[in-house]
């Protein structure tokens, strides 16, 4: 009967289980009373071990026998059927292992991770079916059998509601991309419903910094092709009025802050068209300086007034006290390889510090932008205090490894090909390192470049390069010449946008292979030269985009003397400017200008130390071909200036082919060669050509195709109308 | 596919000796990993068999020995939740313990595998207090505790030598509070007293020699502060004020 006392427990049933096993999982014991709570807590806790697939608790008089069935335990996990990813990929997804418990639960949860696996894979119509075959000795083989199906990559994406943006600059603008035969390397062209979120919101910060304050992403939906094997991907979105600056304004609530100040540091200007960014950087700018005034908790709050009818956002930047809060610990997690200090350094806050909304985004950006993390967390949480905060960085690795080929080909250099081998965060110390090797019909190239972005833990980064270069410089100037150095350099940041870099250089110069009609000019060159060098570069830039500018100017100077040692000796200055300005939607005008002297100390300037120009300095010339000549070779000179001036448009093909039409002016010239000789040519004449490119961003790599006319030359200058490059890099 | 192949090949019912002395065999000669799948096979062709349990144990013995700790700590763990009551069950916990162990990273990357060595080691301590087994933990607890007192030490070295000596001194002052057993502590003394002289806070900065100077006479570290000290004039001395000095209170 119920309650009375238990004089034995027997255990039925259970075969590979010990009886002690089982026993320490019964909350039951002989001698005491039968409690149904226990009973029913035995009951659960037997279940919970997932053991056995069935357990009855019954009182047989003062007997308690516990029936259990055992779960069989799987002899082979095995998959028929899949071809994309193989056995131990697969094997590492799944929880079910030979000699484990078999549940049916765990199959079932096996099998939806599977489908998960292969959706990721972009297989979306993979279906998996668990077959069980039954063994002796209650055991069994598992099976998933598996129907691949097709690869359902993303066969097109389109924008619907995109007026000012054509689809090709957006598709630039999102993570995910069509599939295409070249795309070996990436799982971007795979539907994934995340990236797609994402994606909308790498859209709606694209339109944000171009103006489009009422921008919205009305639906971003993927659908599955009829045949079942690719998606169409469509980003309806309503893109709003574009609106420029109004008012802006700085307002604070501490007295005797000087506004005037923080207003010298907003970033852009009424008339402007309004950038989402800009406010971004302003209020980092803002909250950064009036921090360093000792104020320590500093909020500055954007106050955005949009005004429909002139279509301007005004902006009141509203700096005010912040919440009393200290950084008490940054704890850093997941960084299995990299070290701490590598990602400590990152930090714009330091522990102790007063804790602030805008530098902790910024460190954030920051550690994205090292490029070492598939993913960054951070969150601060509450700290021992109530004025303090812990923030916990969480970091997932991924793979700083890279390896790329090139092949291309280009008027000025005929065939290349070219490998790559860099890891960017060497040893987890966020060193770089990279080996390069080019080859090609007129030149070779091989070097080993390594960085230490923060040498001896200061804001300085210090590397060397060695690198050994052949080139035939036949057409040009009738010669060979081969080039084996090594440099150290060094670079900071002065400010925000400018830059500073040393460099010493030394460098062994052979000319040789000298042609027989060569100009007796070349011949005297024929040789070994040292060179010892030792420059230094300071660089302005406010370029939005390195590789694709499209507003912002870079102004750079550069001083190097050679002579420290070695058997050249010389001062060489060259200054060089870009503008660019985006004159209406697309179309992007580029001023361009730069010039340099070269001066000998005391012997003469040896050929691989002056300056030449033509080709790809100098559309509408040959490599070279400007400048003085000596029996048709080209023999460098001392002085040049060159300025361009430069439109790139689309040209009214459908905007997807990423084709964009060039029209271009050069102006410019080389003279002053070192060689008193009345064979020598030379001219400080201007020279100028004018022509039209196209630039064309296509399926097998970016091509290049550039006409140009010398409308302005020297009898004795080389000229080429036409120049044809061509790359790709996977 | 092709790895089905192997495990066809690899599958030939056998008799459970045969197969459990060829692993021996294999763990004798040092071939780990095939010794490893040699002890599973046996638990799997032979399930019921009484070999099957101490083979299961051997498995993760091979696996541990092979350096692959993440196949030994399943295979433990498989071990401890089917035979709770095994009279090896001390030496299974023992032995998942040391495989998060020797896993341990320099001090300068995550230490999440330390903080689970100390759990895994103070479980046996806990649970088997009076083993040969618990006996070795407890200094392994220790060493592992080092450990995460250095993680504290590299941070704040790093602080220090960016100049932000708030933080480093909070970094210090863990040290002192929760790792003070640990050799961290005379060089944290130390640096603490660079802190404090570099912040000009001199009360501090002569209680952390003081400390230091009766705690560890005889150490480098304090023969350095000292030096330091002299060179601004000033003397090791006890400031009732300082947090040091109630702290040492009241842990000595």
């Amino acid at each position: 009967q119920r309650g009375g006392v238990i004089t034995s427990i027997v255990v039925q049933g259970n075969s590979r289980v010990e009886l002690e096993t089982i026993r320490s999982y019964i909350a039951l014991r002989e001698g005491q009373p039968y409690d149904p709570e226990a009973a029913d807590r035995s009951l659960k806790a037997l279940f919970g071990t997932g053991l056995f697939s069935d357990v009855v608790l019954q009182q047989d008089g003062s007997r308690l026998v516990v029936k259990v069935v055992e779960n069989p335990i799987i002899n082979r996990v095995a998959f028929e059927g899949n071809k994309k990813l193989d056995d131990e990929q697969l094997k590492q997804e799944i929880q079910t292992k030979p000699r484990t418990v078999f549940t049916q639960a765990k199959v079932q949860s096996d099998v939806s991770r599977l489908v998960e696996v292969y959706r990721r894979a972009g297989k979306f119509n993979a279906r998996i079916e668990p077959k069980v075959i039954k063994l002796d000795q209650n055991r069994v083989d598992l099976v998933f059998e598996i129907d691949e199906g097709a690869t359902t990559g993303i066969r097109r994406i389109t924008f619907v509601g995109n007026e000012h943006f054509s689809d090709g600059t957006l598709r630039e603008k999102i993570r995910t991309t069509e599939s295409a035969w070249y795309r070996l390397f990436t799982s971007d062209d795979r539907y994934d419903p995340d990236r797609l979120n994402y994606d909308k919101e790498l859209l709606r910060k694209f339109y944000l910094s171009e103006g489009y304050a009422d921008f919205r992403v009305v639906s971003a939906v993927a659908e599955l092709a009829p045949d079942r094997d690719g998606f169409y991907v469509t980003f309806t979105i309503a893109e709003g009025d574009r609106y420029k600056f109004g008012k802006i304004d700085v307002t604070t609530r501490f007295e005797g802050l000087d506004v005037e100040a923080a207003k010298a540091l907003v970033t852009t200007r009424e008339g402007d068209w309004y950038d989402a960014d800009q406010v971004e950087k302003t209020i980092t700018a803002i909250a950064e300086a009036v921090g360093t005034l000792g104020y320590a908790f500093v909020d500055v709050r954007p106050n955005i007034r949009r005004n429909k009818d002139t279509l301007t956002i005004d902006v009141d930047y509203d700096i005010q006290e912040g919440p009393r809060v200290y950084v008490e610990r940054i704890n850093i997690t997941g960084n299995t390889r990299t070290l701490d200090k590598v990602i400590r350094r990152e930090f714009r806050l330091g522990e102790g510090d007063a804790f602030n909304t805008a530098k902790l985004r910024r460190s954030q950006q920051r550690l994205q932008n090292l490029g070492f993390f598939e993913k960054v967390d951070v969150s601060n949480q509450p700290g021992s205090a109530a004025d303090k905060t812990i923030i916990e960085v969480n970091v997932v690795e991924q793979s700083t490894g890279e390896i790329s080929i090139g092949a291309g080909y280009s008027t000025s250099s005929g065939i290349l090909g070219d490998i790559s081998v860099r890891e960017r965060n060497l040893l987890g110390r966020g060193q770089d390192l990279r080996l390069g090797l080019s080859l090609g019909t007129k030149s070779t190239q091989i070097d080993l470049g390594f960085t230490e972005p923060y040498f001896l833990d200061r804001n300085v980064s210090a590397g060397f390069d060695i690198f050994r270069i052949t080139r035939d410089n036949q057409k040009t100037s009738s010669y060979d010449e081969s080039t084996l150095g090594f440099a150290l350099r060094a670079g900071w940041s002065i400010s925000e946008n400018t830059r500073q870099s040393v460099k010493y250089t030394l460098r062994r110069d052979v000319i040789k292979n000298v042609g027989d009609n060569a100009s007796p000019l070349i011949k005297a060159q024929e040789g070994k030269t040292w060179t010892s060098e030792i420059g230094t570069v300071v660089a302005w830039d406010t370029r939005d985009n390195r590789l694709n500018p499209t507003k912002g100017w870079v102004l750079r100077y550069a001083l190097d003397i050679g002579g420290l040692g070695g058997t050249e000796h010389y001062v060489r200055n060259r200054i060089e400017g870009q503008w660019y300005y985006e004159v209406f939607s697309e179309v992007v005008l580029s001023l361009q200008a730069q010039g340099g002297v070269v001066q000998p100390i005391n012997d003469d300037l040896k050929i691989a130390n002056r300056y030449f120009l033509g080709g790809d300095n100098f559309r509408g010339f040959r490599t070279g071909g400007v400048g003085p000549h000596s029996g048709g070779d080209a023999l460098g000179g001392k002085y040049y200036y060159v300025g361009t001036a430069e439109l790139s448009f689309p040209i009214g093909l459908p905007r997807e082919l990423g084709i964009l039409g060039k029209a271009f002016v050069d102006a410019g010239s080389l003279w002053g060669a070192e060689e008193k000789d009345p064979s020598v040519q030379d001219s400080s004449a201007l020279r100028v050509s004018a022509g039209i490119g196209l630039q064309w961003v296509s399926p097998f790599g970016p091509i290049r195709i550039d006409y140009g006319i010398p409308i302005q030359k020297e009898k004795f200058d080389k000229t080429e109308r036409f120049r044809f490059s061509f790359g790709t890099r996977l | 596919c092709s790895s089905k192949d192997d495990d066809d090949k690899a599958y030939v019912e056998q008799p459970v000796e045969k197969l459990y002395n060829n692993a021996l065999d294999s763990l004798g000669a040092g071939e780990y990993k095939t010794a490893a799948k040699g002890f599973e096979e046996v638990d799997r062709q032979h399930p019921y068999s009484v070999w099957a349990t101490k083979a299961q144990l051997m498995a993760a013995f091979s696996y541990y020995q092979a350096n692959k700790y993440d196949d030994a700590i399943l295979a433990l763990d498989r071990f401890i939740q089917l035979h709770p009551g095994h009279r090896d069950v001390a030496y299974a916990y023992y032995l998942k313990a040391l495989c998060y162990y020797e896993q341990i990273a320099d001090v300068g990357r995550d230490q999440r595998i330390t903080e689970q060595a100390l759990n895994a080691l103070a479980e046996v301590t806990k649970r088997f207090p009076e083993t040969a087994y618990a006996r070795d933990a407890r200094l392994k607890v220790d060493l592992a505790i080092d450990h995460l007192g250095g993680k504290e030490m590299d941070v704040g070295r790093f602080y220090q030598s960016q100049r932000q000596y708030v933080g480093a001194i909070n970094r210090y002052r863990q040290v002192i509070e929760r790792y003070q057993t640990t050799t961290h502590t005379p060089e944290a003394l130390h640096r603490l007293v660079e802190c404090y002289l570099a912040l000009g806070v001199h009360d501090e900065a002569q209680t952390a020699a003081a400390v230091l100077g009766h705690n560890y006479p005889g150490s480098d570290w304090y023969a350095d502060s000292y030096y330091l000290l002299e060179g601004v004039d000033l003397r090791p001395e006890r400031h009732e004020g300082s947090w040091l000095n109630r702290m040492w209170k009241s842990v000595f």
